[in-house]
């Protein structure tokens, strides 16, 4: 390549970077109107939620999330009693409030409904709470949101903790009211709600013959679906049910969760198929929303043991109490920790390679930034990626291999220089010498991270999927664009190899 | 070639490894992970102030002091602030350990009460505590799918090597890898180092990554050495060892950096951050110690016995068979 093309060229790379890096981590002022601000990309992408850190209009993300506490049906806590009772007259009423209630360590119980004569809490209500508890563990487990948090607070009420999300805090909040129904799985139809009768599953069956389970779909077009699928018994039941649809000219389907509708179905004609694809025209789920429904559809169907047999002939709920919006965990500024310590780390790999390979820094610095800024992107757009301890290592891991990738290939062709050859001859030999070596380090890692990907769930899925990702940029980087960087840059010298801070081993002649 | 000493030393590092895996498997089923970071049981006592107290700085920062004052002897471990929406109030959430006594709590409840009402006579401070019981069930399904997704990972990255370098090479990588992963783990459960509860796979995985980048090291040094015809005739161990000196320096500095990487981090990052890239550097470590004592006397028999197999079924020439004739018809 001439003077002119490398020059072209390295100025093309200049402007590319700066303007990546621009994009990715400089604040622009829009100028006027509503938006007052361009934020840049590395505040775009989500991040964990025990990392806190303020951005957004007003600050209005600080990382942390939501939690919620759910007190089963007939225990209130302290504050609701004292509150309630602070709020009503003297008299009667009042007295049978406070007598109707009693204190159990830290919650309030209805003592006819939830003790027994001791005043200890009963083993049907324990049974009962048991249940509730272990549905809705199970409901978020299958949500695999990290860091999702359940408690169970004061031996008899559940606290949920819910991570904030730049993209998906609304969806994930709102599981905290459609996680909370409990009950068994009823299929209703008619004309309205009230007069809906039950279409599955029939007396004296259970709705797992009807029902196989629920699970998501999306089309081309980005629409979610919630997925419901039946038995051959099912699509029978429910086609002979609905099949009086054709005369009334339309009906709606209640899909209830115990006292529960969770979703309103209308229909135009007799159901036939084992499937339906169940989305929201008027107001279209979200990933989140749909998945969260087709759990508690799923869980609800295929329960071991149904809620009938626990709770009888009674209803238990499960009441929302208490949601409050939580900061990060580690502070307000641990992601501004981490940004330093990535900086201090970044000026000290600059450092070693400008005083190691004198101007030969800057290929590093290019390659670097480059791989650094191309990285920072794939995060933005990839919307499972989060700014956590995980990816934060894996990256951090992947800047080791590219780094220590780029010090292998210099020393090598610093042997190659120091033994006689040139510049030039020294930069291929080394790449030569060093092209299996890098591609096999950079291909087994990479191949490991991704499977680790596809078959981990949360944090470990983040830190492969990140490790493999980086790995990839990494061996691209050390193989491709450092050759091509060094090519153009060692245009610009005459002596290449004070460039490169390389020096001939001198070789005294033995004279007798 | 002089054979070093270490490569001697198998039994030795078997021994060391066979007991710190035994011990550390022993304390998991027995105490499971040190997951204090985790919370899994404790207290909280939650203030939360109305915005009468929120309004004025001098305000919240008193009633911070009076909380702390009041907990000075329940020993808080952490503090998390919030918004209570239900409430309309602000909340502070101080973390307490499980082996709080419950008398203390009550005692400090009724101080802060006390204290706020009379500081500020016309706020609305309320204080209660609440026992934690954290339901780790949570962790089930990501942490069986997660060692399923490490032991997958890990052999098709031998399936790579063995094509590569040879089925000695993957056997005894895989060997090492199944090894630094167990190793690291049963070390935090031995020296009860505080974790998050999904931190010793992630762990785990560190280590298994950094044994594979170090074994590779060395197994490239062993395809040198077969490639060069001066080195080819090499006994097994004189190979191994060739490949050991020409890639322990490499090893070491790898590992300096990665250690010294996460110890930087892990010094300038926050607390909570700090607890999981510190001891990422005991991975590395792991990953270290086997590549360069046990990796080498591992793979002097194994190459050993490889080496023999080829040679007994090297394919020899025996020249072109002769082209049997045609039996000639009997008159």
């Amino acid at each position: 390549m001439g003077k002119v093309k490398s020059a072209i060229c390295l100025v093309l790379a200049t402007l590319i970077i700066a303007a990546l890096s621009f994009i990715c981590f400089v604040a622009l002022p829009a100028g006027g109107g509503s938006i007052t601000q361009f934020d840049p990309v590395v505040t775009w992408i989500d991040k964990d939620a025990n990392l806190g850190v303020e951005y957004g209009a007003n600050e209005s993300y600080r990382g942390g999330g939501y939690t919620a506490t759910f007190y089963p049906e007939g225990v209130i806590s302290a504050a609701e009693f004292t509150d309630n009772l602070a709020g009503m007259p003297e008299g009667a009423e009042k007295d049978e409030y406070a007598e109707k209630y009693k204190k159990v360590g830290n919650l309030y119980y209805d003592a006819k409904e939830n003790l027994d004569a001791n005043g200890k809490v009963t083993e049907e209500f324990i049974a009962k709470f048991n249940y509730a508890k272990d549905r809705l563990v199970e409901r978020y487990e299958r949500m695999n949101i990290e860091n999702i948090r359940i408690d169970v607070v004061d031996n008899y009420a559940l606290r949920v903790f819910v991570p904030q999300s730049a993209s998906t805090a609304t969806a994930y909040t709102s599981t905290f009211s459609l996680f909370s129904y409990m009950g068994d799985l009823e299929v209703r139809y008619g004309s309205d709600e009230a007069s809906a009768t039950t279409a599955l599953p029939a007396a004296g069956k259970s709705i797992g013959d009807y029902v196989k389970g629920a699970a998501t779909a999306t089309d081309g077009d980005g629409t979610h679906y919630v997925v419901i699928s039946f038995t051959s018994e099912g699509k029978d039941r429910l086609a002979s049910r609905t099949a009086d649809v054709a005369d009334s000219g339309s009906g709606t389907l209640f899909f209830k969760v115990g006292e529960n509708t969770v979703i309103s179905l209308s229909i135009t004609s007799a159901i036939e198929d084992d499937r339906l694809y169940i989305s929201n025209p008027s107001s279209p789920f979200t990933a989140e929303a749909a998945q969260a429904l087709a759990i508690l559809i799923d869980s609800t169907a295929n329960a071991q043991v149904p809620a009938s047999e626990v709770f009888g002939g009674d209803t238990f709920t499960l009441n929302v109490d208490s949601i409050a919006t939580m900061r990060a965990l580690y502070g307000d500024s641990a992601l501004v920790y981490m940004y330093i310590a990535f900086g201090v780390l970044f000026v000290a790999m600059m450092v070693f390679f400008f005083v190691r390979y004198g101007l030969l820094g800057f290929v590093h610095l290019y390659t670097y930034l480059l791989f650094l800024l191309v990285t920072l992107l794939c995060m933005w757009s990839l919307s499972f990626i989060t700014i956590s301890t995980g990816t934060f290592a894996a990256v951090l891991l992947a800047s080791v291999l590219l780094s220590a990738s780029q010090a292998i290939v210099y020393e090598n062709a610093r042997k190659e220089y120091a033994a006689g050859k040139t510049v030039a001859a020294a930069v291929k030999n080394a790449y030569k010498k060093c092209f299996w070596h890098i591609f096999d380090l950079h291909i087994v890692v990479a191949g490991v991270s991704f499977i680790t990907y596809a078959i981990a769930l949360t944090q470990l899925s983040g830190f492969a999927f990140m490790l493999g990702l980086c790995t990839l940029f990494s061996g691209i980087c050390a193989l491709a664009v450092g050759r091509f960087m060094w090519a153009i840059m060692m245009r610009f010298t005459n002596k290449q190899g004070k460039f490169c801070n390389f020096k001939r081993v001198e070789v005294e002649d033995d004279e007798d | 070639m002089k054979t070093k000493r270490i490569y001697k030393l198998l039994p030795v590092w078997l021994a060391i490894s066979a007991a710190v895996i035994i011990a550390g498997i022993i304390l998991t089923c027995l105490l499971g992970f040190n997951t204090s970071p985790d919370r899994k049981k404790g207290y909280t006592v939650e203030v939360s102030y109305d915005v009468s107290v929120e309004i004025d700085p001098a305000k919240v920062e008193k009633l911070e002091g009076i909380c702390d004052a009041a907990l000075k002897d329940v020993g808080v471990t952490d503090r998390q602030d919030g918004y209570d929406s239900t409430l309309d109030m602000t909340l502070i959430s101080y973390i307490l350990p499980a082996d709080c006594s419950v008398e203390k709590l009550e005692a400090a409840q009724q101080a802060i009460t006390t204290e706020a009402q009379t500081a500020f006579p016309d706020g609305n401070v309320r204080v209660a505590y609440h026992k934690i019981d954290n339901v780790s069930d949570i962790y089930y399904e990501p942490t069986w799918r997660g060692a399923v997704a490490l032991t997958v990972g890990v052999v098709v990255g031998l399936i790579y090597i063995g094509f590569r370098f040879g089925v000695g090479c993957a056997l005894t990588g895989l060997c090492l890898a199944a090894h630094d992963a167990v190793f690291t783990v049963a070390l935090f459960a031995i020296a009860r180092i505080p974790t998050y509860a999904y931190a010793p796979l992630l762990f785990a995985t560190i280590a298994a990554v950094f044994s594979l980048v170090f074994w590779l090291l060395q197994c490239m040094k062993l395809r040198d050495a077969k490639k060069d015809p001066a080195l080819r005739s090499l006994e097994a161990a004189d190979a191994v060892a060739y490949a050991w000196e020409g890639s322990w320096k490499k090893i070491a500095i790898l590992a300096a950096v990665s250690v010294a990487v996460f110890a930087v981090a892990g010094g300038v990052a926050a607390a909570g951050v700090r607890l999981f890239l510190l001891p990422a550097m005991l991975p590395v470590a792991v990953a270290s110690y086997s590549s360069l004592l046990l990796a080498p006397a591992l793979h002097i028999p194994v190459k050993t016995a490889f080496d023999k197999f080829s040679a007994k079924h090297k394919p020899r020439y025996f020249g072109k068979k002769k082209a049997e004739k045609p039996e000639e018809p009997e008159n």
